[in-house]
């Protein structure tokens, strides 16, 4: 159980530019659920996520997974419990690096790093299993280096590393953003099958609402650093995006001018 | 250029194959400008020719200055990752300190190893000409070094390490800490370069606190030069490549200083050093255009 208590995030405090990101968002995710975060921008979607990786400080609050209070800890720290994909698909792998080193560097998440050999044949079996379910014939480029591959196959393996090492929680930053629709839609799919493979706690931010209703079991609507609609079970059955949008108008009180929460 | 400036050159050059490698891991793998290099290169020769003039064993005073040179990047890397001073600086106050203390631990500015006994004194009993022996000698240990190294880059241990000069973030995200990886990095790549030092000091008898002046230049000249030759894309071969490299560099500079067609004199030593490094860094940028000019040639 992850539970996200009172988050205060605040940028720039005491300037000019000062912007409350996080205004008390308090949410408890049970082990199993899809948590899909969705607002227009500025919402604080992306700093809730930054908040439960370690990336931003919090000026008020306190994240706990499982009961160990995860707050003081940084973000390498935190990297046992928590995998990430990043919405860059750059981010997330190290494009010098091949294949498999990436894939072993995954392996070892959150693990004590030892002097023996990263890469073992019988750890190499492993990677070309996962890498055959793509079907992007990458289980026979374990040895190229990962920078030569496309955004989006990039995101792929990245999808595959996260869930190479066990996890309480996987952080998805709006990791389909970066890509075509024919890529995304490829991307969403893997999502759902390594989700349901590894019975995977998600927190996902997704700027699609319609990307939020196919995957998630639950939809947190953010508006101005706020939790202004929770919809999860019986409830989530049957909406439509159009729900989502009067909801969304309610909460806000405003049209929606943002193009970008109507994108599938 | 005859038999002994030929072999001169190349025995420089795998010395100088060390301070390539520990250049390479901070600059390249770790993606850390770090000029402690020209501190710790006349530091591992000090407290090796110290400790061997009182008397110690030299493998001991060896392994005594590869420590001292860790200790000098280990406080570099320090002052980076934990008191943010910027990475270029940190290295040029532990360089700028590293000179007193070099006199320091000296207690004058040049220290003569003859008749000592040092690590290649077995060799040089040996009824060979000293100069026959020397480059193989050099040549083994400058091997395990490397076969050590390559093994290290190669483990999960390595592989963080690799991982943190390419890419922070993802490192981050897969548990590895930064910091952590910059200091043994540094210290790594340091000792390695305080080695060079002392087998330098043994090998030609001396150690002087001015020695270290432009290591840091041929260092990264070695890894450049190497790196236009070879263009490496595995770790082992970055890492052969980069001592090639300096062997290169080193037969250049040797062949242009003895080449009297030329009319160049000792002094004009930095001057080809560094026209050497600027072709070997347009070697690159040339690759792509000519790789371009075919491209285009073969569309038409």
């Amino acid at each position: 159980m992850i539970r996200l208590d009172n988050l205060h995030v605040t940028f720039n405090r005491g300037s000019a530019m000062e912007r409350k990101a996080l205004q008390g968002v308090t949410v408890n995710i049970t082990e199993g659920e899809f948590v899909c975060v969705i607002g227009g921008n500025g919402a604080g979607k992306s700093t809730l996520l930054n908040a439960l990786c370690g990336d931003v400080p919090l000026e008020k609050g306190r994240i706990f997974i499982d009961d160990k209070d995860m707050t003081p800890l940084a973000s390498w720290q935190r990297a046992a419990q928590v995998a990430r994909v990043f919405q860059d698909p750059m981010a997330g792998t190290c494009a010098n690096l091949t294949i498999e080193e990436n894939m072993a560097l995954a392996r070892q998440r959150g693990k004590t790093r030892t002097l023996s050999p990263a890469i073992t044949n019988e750890c190499r079996e492993i990677f070309r299993e996962q890498l055959k379910r793509l079907n992007l014939g990458l289980e026979t480029r374990l040895k190229s280096p990962i920078g030569l591959l496309s955004g989006g196959q990039r995101q792929a393996v990245s999808l595959l590393m996260a869930a190479l090492s066990p996890m309480k929680i996987l952080a998805l930053d709006e990791h389909t953003a970066a890509l075509d629709p024919k890529t995304a839609a490829f991307i969403v799919n893997l999502t759902r099958e390594i989700v349901e493979d590894h019975h995977l706690t998600v927190l996902m931010v997704t700027h699609s609402m319609q990307q939020a209703l196919d995957l998630g079991s639950r939809i947190l609507m953010l508006q101005e650093g706020r939790v202004v609609a929770d919809i999860a079970g019986d409830q989530k059955k049957g909406l439509k995006v159009s729900d989502l949008l009067d909801l969304f108008h309610q909460a806000s009180g405003m049209d929606v001018d943002d193009d970008s929460l109507l994108l599938n | 250029m005859n038999m002994i400036q030929f072999l001169g050159a190349v025995e420089m050059g795998l010395l100088f194959g060390l301070v390539a490698m520990g250049v390479l891991l901070s600059f390249r793998i770790l993606d850390f400008p770090d000029l402690t290099v020209d501190g710790s290169y006349p530091l591992g020769a000090g407290v090796c020719a110290v400790l061997i003039v009182s008397g110690y064993n030299p493998w001991v005073a060896t392994l005594v200055a590869v420590g001292a040179g860790m200790i000098a990047g280990f406080i570099t890397a320090w002052m980076s990752v934990r008191w943010n001073v910027l990475h270029l600086l940190a290295s040029i106050l532990t360089l700028t300190a590293l000179y007193s203390i070099n006199l320091r631990i000296m207690g004058k500015p040049n220290i003569a190893l003859l008749g000592e006994s040092t690590v290649f004194s077995p060799i040089e009993a040996l009824p060979y000409s000293h100069l026959y022996v020397m480059t193989p000698a050099i040549l083994v240990l400058v091997g395990i070094v490397l076969f050590v190294l390559k093994g290290f880059l190669g483990s999960q241990q390595g592989l963080a390490m690799r991982a943190t000069g390419a890419n922070l973030r993802m490192a981050e995200a897969q548990g590895i800490s930064v910091k952590t990886q910059t200091l043994l990095g540094l210290s790594i790549s340091n000792g390695l370069v305080a080695l060079a030092g002392a087998l330098f000091a043994q090998s030609q008898g001396f150690a002087d606190v001015t020695m270290g002046t432009g290591t840091i230049i041929v260092g990264l000249a070695s890894v450049i030069v190497g790196e236009a030759i070879f263009n490496p894309r595995i770790i082992c071969t970055a890492l052969i490549s980069c001592v090639i490299g300096s062997i290169f560099y080193h037969l250049v500079m040797a062949m242009a200083m003895n080449a009297g067609c030329l009319g160049l004199q000792a002094s004009d030593l930095k001057l080809i050093s560094a026209v050497l490094v600027g072709i070997a860094m347009m070697v690159p940028a040339l690759r792509t255009k000519v790789l371009d000019f075919k491209a285009a040639r073969s569309c038409s």
